[in-house]
């Protein structure tokens, strides 16, 4: 069965956005190293994944963006979950509003390259009370943020990892790569 | 001067400006709530990465220096 990883910036306290649900801090992010990640993993998958808010954010940016990169975030087949939006316009999206877990776990059972759910935190919540996240990618910030929304806020129970690989890149980010025990 | 623990203690040096590096562990697991280590921080704080150093324990040691 192929892995499905999920991919999330969070600052040093723990937040994945500010109180305003402002995601400047990510800013901090994009370097060369981001970018050289960001090509690899894009060649890794052949699916994405989104909550309606990432979706919304994405669909907003990436068709007008230039480069191989939004080129191919283009073109990957996106399943967006849903129960509010009534329909998905990004190119190859699609949207699935209930079935949740058997609508994943007929995609990670179909043959291909890895599955990626990328920021989505209520979603991720969702993914990981279902146990169907195999890998966490956290991409610390070297940022205090002092307020704003926890990254792991759905979650109530106790989750024990281990730890894949730790690297750092020239912005500051330490992304750490955890696999469900 | 190293100071040992305390998230209402870092706090209080953190709003003050008087913390120059912070050294952290990661420990490899969500717990689902508690108390959180930077909670009556006032403001943000940009820092610096100093290193991050992944332990055999699955433990991630971080270093951050507060000049950035």
């Amino acid at each position: 069965m192929r892995k499905l990883f999920w991919q999330m910036n969070v600052t040093l306290d723990g937040f994945m956005e500010g109180p305003n649900r402002e995601l400047d801090y990510t800013a901090h992010v994009v370097d060369e190293d981001f970018d050289r990640y960001a090509t690899d993993m894009l060649k890794s998958i052949d699916a994405i994944l989104l909550g309606r808010v990432t979706y919304q954010l994405f669909a907003d940016y990436w068709p007008s963006a230039m480069g191989p990169d939004a080129e191919r975030l283009n073109e990957l087949p996106k399943m967006v979950f849903s129960r509010t939006l009534e329909k998905v316009e990004w190119n190859n999206s699609r949207l699935i509003r209930e079935n949740v877990a058997e609508e994943v776990a007929r995609l990670k059972q179909r043959p291909g390259k890895d599955l990626a759910l990328f920021g989505s935190a209520d979603l991720a919540s969702t993914f990981i009370r279902l146990g169907v996240i195999d890998e966490y990618r956290i991409f610390i910030t070297p940022v205090v943020l002092s307020g704003g929304t926890p990254l792991f806020k759905g979650i109530k129970d106790r989750i024990a990892l281990k730890l894949l690989k730790a690297t750092t890149w020239s912005s500051g980010v330490v992304a750490l790569y955890y696999q469900k025990t | 001067m190293h100071v040992v623990g305390g998230a209402t203690l870092v706090s209080s040096l953190m709003n003050l400006g008087l913390i120059d590096e912070l050294q952290l562990m990661v420990n490899p697991l969500i717990l689902g709530g508690g108390k959180a280590l930077f909670k009556d921080v006032k403001e943000r704080h940009a820092l610096k990465l100093v290193r991050a150093k992944p332990l055999k324990s699955g433990k991630v040691s971080l270093t951050y220096s507060t000049q950035s």
